[in-house]
């Protein structure tokens, strides 16, 4: 995937148009009226002293005084209020943008390839693209945005206060300008501070929150305690605190430095300026309100001055949170993909699957994690994966069923080739329960249907909730199969314990009942009555199903019609239980392995020794 | 009045503990702050009063003393902003580092309570929500800011009574007629007193209202942004999950349900953005109004005379300011008492002290490790339970021998050695420790002759050695002796940092070890312990058929001469074991050798034949 980097104006042309599709055109009339008021009200602020002196020392009449010192008041007011609430709705706007934004951040996450989206790349894009959406107010297109309004309003401020400045004195604009200048690059320090540092900082806050969030948790309470890990942990955090503390003092140092210059800057200024012109209205040239209304613009010219710079500078960091937000949406995009691929031929009904000289490698690996894969899975064919922790079984898993594309050879799904079919519709097919459990934090039903409540069939989620052996922990709740799973969202959901994951786990597959089904190790939680049973209920199921069961217990593996034994990202042997036994080599090594310790004839550690030797040596 | 009183007081005591919290965690952010308050609200006196001065010299034409005054001015507001901006970066440095040193402090007490305590979800909630509060609320430095801006407004307050009570009596002789009324101090002080209280009163009115929504979005708003959290760190960004939504194309299933919290999300943020407006457009309301009654108030009196037009921009800025510290004062209290009242759990929390008894007899150090343990009728029920998961345990284990124990999911195995280690004290019953109620040995002491690998082990986001070893400084020799007896050195040596290298991916660009790989850590460290006892809990269920004989053999090593637990789903564990223990709904059923048992033909023989049974077939 190329990167493509876009220029400021492209990214907020690109900006500006998501804006106007999700939060409409009502945002341009915000930007232009606070543009105007933002300009206008601290001019009409400076000059409202000016004004008063000036009125109050005329010769006005009374009436006429008061009520025109009190009328310039009043439109004070009222444009400064007015000033107040536009900026909070351009704020607000803007924020809604980025809320809205994130949608597609979401979206994204949710269908993006898997190979991409689990590959060290796609994270990497993900967690950069994350900073345009998900890293609060001051980041991303939030920030960006709010800098366009920002910039125009103060080089209008700038142009307007330069022309009074420059009557003050020529010298004066300049040593502003200097003087802005020079401020402006320290602030930018601060910025690039934060740019430099900000990741660090971001790790130690994470590391924070996992050392935190590992204190109370109450299962590892258990390790703390035993291992008497408190001081070692307290030593680590306050050593953390001390780390983030540097981040924090270097950062704010920065500023300091900037804040005394501007004081120094600002006094040598002031000094000047007010010298300046009390001696011309002492020489008669100036009135009182020319100087109030000087001093006033002086200050304002500077604070015109570091708003525009700091605008610009906001305007290049975050410009690159948006390109990483357009790349990473444009990454791994499956529609895009698969959008002229076909359906499958024969949807539901039991498959074969053909794999040719399959092999995958890791991306940025240099060593192939599967290597001249060739096997044919029969329609209604049970098979069973069998080797040692990473053989490559889980890798092949996720190649036979989708998720990876093969980097060599082909599949063919009822001879049809896999690379042809839209994800979508060949992800249908399939069936899979993984080792890594999860349930989301929806009700128990929503969680086997895996569909909206109103589409599913509630019927079907309740016989399959029994099928799987859940009735009864079911039946044990308040809202049965409407209960919500976890605490993440609903304080009166459930936590199931991980025998119960892995029956729910079962009920999925079940409702789902794909023609293909695959297993990774669906029992390893269980207790050897529960683990028979769920074996029963995975072979009733599998009855007319393709299926591929991987588990370590191999006593499981053979009610399979054929075996495949992986070494190294290999087939080394194939065929039946009794076939692979004969043949005497690594399958049958390690069923003997695991079955010399049910043996009647079992005489202790000697004969296993041998056993793991063999596959050491 | 008097209620209002005592709460008032109530709300202070909170927040003064919060405070005295605030100088455990930096002893000098408060007298900082408050110095920097202090300045802060004394400095813009400075200009204001020096500037009208300098006014009246220029009407005067005094153009000398003007100069003066002006340089004067210019330079005690210079060093007052250059002393506020030293303050205000330690004091931002302290504030930032606020949340973090609350953490620490957190984490010891919590480290320091006893495992029941924290196994209250009530005990993490607190926690959490502490920590979300502060990060979408503000945390501890909100109460450092509250009583900050308290000082500033309280002597903003004063300045500008005296400004103003100086303005009020100045009057003029000469002048006659309607102005000598306007002007007169009783009209001048009812005036202002009239219109203070009736923007006051209107001020309250609309405060209430928009406290009210204020309230609700703080309650409400870090809970939506823990479901907003939920959402993208457990699901979006989990890989794993990414499977499962894939396969059983859940994209737009979950879209719909995020959707739905996005609403309320949204909802909230709209009426955040509302009170913004609405907060705006009050104090717009009413301090614009009462700034118009203070621009006329003062204008008669430059008028009438009584007060120079230099007085002019000193005293209507005396008044604002009154205004706006007044009115200021009565959010501050709010935010408070708010405040206080959201942190009272973690108060609470932090008074909790730890329940378990710990006695002072020491546990005797013997080289020969010949420690007993004897549960005497033992029952125990988790707190808020209502049925007992172990029923009248009586049980010796026996010296120096390996014990297996097996059981259904739930049978009350894991409570049997949460116990054995007193993570727990049994409801009933005592277990003794060389005859000695294991309640009266000293708590630390007894727990340092357990080495437990539990079923949901963990390793902490530090250094592999460092986790280890259990401290930050590690024995590398021993450890990586350790390492070798569980079967994990090749490993170790393998990763990028060996023993350097940190055991969570997310933290210090660390690697995640595999299931297996992580069990094999877990018995290194126990091993490292060293303890009399050696406790595994399904120390397998990861692992291929290989590494799990693998364990199997290097166990007896293990042990040694030590005292053994080994509970475990997979039978075959019996077969190494000594003797075996069959727990069946919270009692021991069967106990003695797997010859005995399987003879039986009770539950031990069930669960045997559930597994052996294919393998037997298959070889025979």
């Amino acid at each position: 995937m190329k990167e493509t980097n876009y220029s400021i104006w492209n990214n907020f042309l690109w900006s500006k148009k998501t804006f106007d599709q999700l939060e409409g055109k009502k945002y341009h009339w915000i930007f232009l009226g606070w543009i105007l008021l933002t300009v206008g009200a601290p001019f009409l602020g400076i000059c409202f002293p000016a004004f008063a002196i000036q009125e109050l020392t005329s010769k006005d009449e009374i009436w006429i005084m008061v009520v025109s010192v009190i009328l310039f008041a009043l439109g004070l007011r009222l444009i400064t209020t007015l000033q107040t609430v536009l900026d909070n709705e351009q704020i607000m706007s803007m924020f809604m943008g980025r809320i809205d934004t994130a949608k597609l951040y979401e979206k994204h996450l949710l269908s993006i390839d898997y190979e991409k989206y689990e590959s060290s790349e796609g994270q990497e894009k993900m967690e950069a693209a994350r900073k345009a959406v998900y890293w609060g107010n001051e980041w991303g297109i939030e920030a960006f945005m709010l800098q366009f309004p920002t910039v125009v309003m103060n080089f209008i401020g700038i142009l307007v206060y330069s022309v009074i400045v420059f009557r003050i004195h020529w010298l004066v604009l300049v040593y502003m300008l200097v003087t802005s200048f020079i401020l402006a690059k320290i602030n930018v320090k601060i910025e690039t501070y934060d740019n430099l540092h900000m990741d660090d900082y971001i790790q130690n806050l994470t590391k924070r929150s996992v050392i935190r969030a590992d204190v109370i948790n109450g299962e590892y309470a258990k390790d703390i305690r035993l291992y008497h890990a408190k001081s070692w942990i307290l030593k680590c955090l306050e050593e953390l605190v001390q780390t983030m503390s540097k981040y924090w003092n270097g950062k704010f140092l920065i500023a300091l430095k900037e804040q005394s210059l501007s004081v120094i800057f600002g006094l040598i200024r002031d000094l000047a300026v007010y010298i300046l012109l009390i001696y011309q209205i002492g020489k008669g040239k100036l009135g009182i309100a020319d100087l109030l209304l000087s001093v006033g613009v002086i200050a304002g010219f500077s604070v015109w001055m570091s708003g525009f710079l700091l605008g610009i500078q906001r305007m290049h960091l975050n410009n690159g949170t948006i390109t990483d937000l357009r790349n990473f949406l444009a990454y791994g995009d499956v529609k895009e993909e698969d959008k002229d691929k076909e359906d499958v031929k024969q949807p539901g009904e039991a498959h074969e699957l053909r794999l040719e000289n399959v092999g995958y490698t890791y991306f940025g690996n240099e060593k192939a994690t599967i290597r001249n894969v060739n096997l044919v899975i029969h329609p209604g064919e049970k098979l069973a994966l069998v080797g040692m922790n990473g053989a490559g079984k889980s890798t092949l898993i996720k190649i036979i069923c989708g998720l990876y594309q093969p980097t060599e050879g082909k599949i063919y799904l009822d001879g049809q080739d896999a690379a042809t079919i839209a994800r979508e519709a060949y992800f249908r097919e399939f069936s899979v329960v993984f080792q890594d459990v999860f349930a989301f934090a929806c009700s128990i039903a929503d969680n086997v249907s895996c569909q909206l409540p109103h589409l599913a069939n509630r019927k079907k989620i309740e016989n399959c909730i029994d099928l799987a052996g859940l009735r009864s922990r079911v039946e044990k709740m308040e809202q049965q199969i409407d209960t919500p799973v976890t605490t993440y969202l609903d304080e009166n959901g459930v936590e199931l314990s991980g025998g119960q994951m892995q029956k729910l786990m079962l009920a999925r597959a079940l409702y789902k009942d794909a023609p293909v089904l695959v297993l990774d190790e669906p029992t390893a939680a269980l207790d050897p009555l529960a683990e028979s049973q769920m074996y029963e209920a995975y072979l009733e199921f599998a009855k007319d199903k393709t299926s591929i069961f991987i588990s370590h217990r191999l006593s499981s593996t053979q009610f399979c019609d054929r075996i495949c034994y992986m070494e190294d990202g290999e087939i080394c042997e194939i065929g039946s239980h009794e076939e692979l036994i004969q043949l005497q080599k690594g399958y049958a090594r390690m069923f003997q392995t695991q079955a010399q310790y049910y043996q009647d004839d079992w005489d202790g550690m000697t004969e296993q020794e041998g056993m793991v030797e063999a596959y050491e040596g | 009045m008097k209620d209002k009183f005592r709460e008032i007081k109530e709300i202070h005591k909170l927040g003064f503990r919060l405070l005295k919290t605030v100088s455990v965690l930096d002893r000098n952010l408060i007298p900082r702050s408050f110095l920097q308050a202090f300045l802060e609200a004394i400095i813009p006196y400075v200009t204001i009063i020096l500037s009208s001065i300098m006014i009246d010299r220029l009407i005067g034409k005094k153009i000398e003393t003007a100069v003066i005054v002006a340089i004067s001015m210019i330079v005690i507001t210079k060093i007052g902003e250059l002393l506020i901006a030293f303050l205000a970066k330690e004091n931002l440095v302290g504030k930032n580092m606020l949340l973090d040193r609350l953490q620490v402090l957190i984490c010891k007490h919590a480290m320091e309570l006893d495992y029941a305590t924290m196994q209250n979800p009530k005990t993490r909630e607190v926690i959490e929500n502490t920590d979300n509060m502060a990060r979408y609320n503000g945390g501890l430095d909100k109460i450092v800011n509250s009583y900050s801006n308290l000082i500033r407004y309280g002597l903003s307050i004063i300045v500008s009574l005296v400004l103003v009570v100086q303005m009020i009596f100045k009057i003029n002789d000469a002048t006659s007629g309607t102005l000598t009324i306007l002007t007169h101090p009783l009209f001048t002080f009812s005036f202002i007193l009239l219109v203070w209280i009736v923007a006051n009163v209107v001020a309250r009115k609309k405060a209430k209202v928009i406290r009210e929504m204020n309230n609700h979005i703080q309650d409400n708003h870090y809970k939506v942004e823990g479901q907003i959290g939920y959402w993208l760190g457990k699901v979006l960004t989990n890989v794993n999950v990414g499977k499962t939504v894939r396969l059983n194309q859940m994209a737009d299933t979950l879209m719909h349900h995020i959707q739905e919290w996005n609403v309320k999300a949204r909802a909230l943020f709209v009426q955040m953005g509302v009170v913004g407006r609405k907060t705006l457009l009050a104090d717009g309301e009413v301090n614009g109004s009462f700034s118009i009654a203070a621009y006329f108030i003062v204008t008669l009196k430059v008028i009438g005379k009584c007060i120079s037009v230099g007085d002019f921009m000193k005293y209507t800025g005396a008044l604002l300011q009154f205004n706006a510290a007044t009115g200021k004062i009565g959010w501050l209290e709010n935010e408070i008492a708010r405040f206080s009242r959201n942190l009272q759990p973690f108060l609470d929390f932090m008074d909790q002290e730890s329940q378990m008894h710990t006695g002072s007899i020491h546990v005797e150090k013997r080289l020969d490790h010949e420690y007993k343990i004897e549960f005497c009728d033992v029952s125990f029920r988790y707190p808020g339970a209502t049925e007992d998961v172990l029923k009248n345990v009586s049980c010796e284990l026996t010296m120096k021998q390996k014990m297996a124990v097996v059981g259904l999911n739930g049978a009350g195995k894991t409570t049997f050695i949460k116990l054995l280690c007193r993570l727990y004290d049994p409801t009933e019953g005592i277990i003794k420790l060389n005859g000695v109620d294991i309640r009266k040995y000293s708590y630390e002491e007894y727990q340092k002759i357990f080495s437990v690998v539990f079923q949901d082990f963990h390793m902490f986001p530090f250094a592999l050695g460092e986790n280890i070893a259990v401290a930050k400084e590690f024995d590398e020799k021993k450890t990586k002796d350790c390492l070798q007896k569980a079967g994990a050195l090749d490993m170790a040596l393998k990763l990028k940092d060996g023993l350097q290298t940190n055991v969570d991916k997310r933290v210090n660009k660390g690697v995640d070890l595999s299931g297996g790989q992580e069990q094999k850590v877990a018995i290194a460290r126990a091993l490292y312990k060293d303890a009399p006892f050696v406790i595994l809990d399904e120390p397998t269920a990861a692992l291929d058929p290989i590494s799990e004989a693998d364990i199997y053999q290097r166990f007896d090593e293990m042990v040694e001469d030590k005292t053994s637990v080994y509970i475990s789903h997979r039978m075959s564990s019996c077969r190494f074991c000594d003797e075996i223990m069959v727990f069946d709904d919270g009692k021991i059923k069967e106990r003695g050798t797997h010859e005995e048992l399987v003879q039986l033909d009770g539950l031990y023989n069930e669960m045997w034949n559930a597994q052996a049974q294919y393998y037997v077939k298959a070889v025979s």
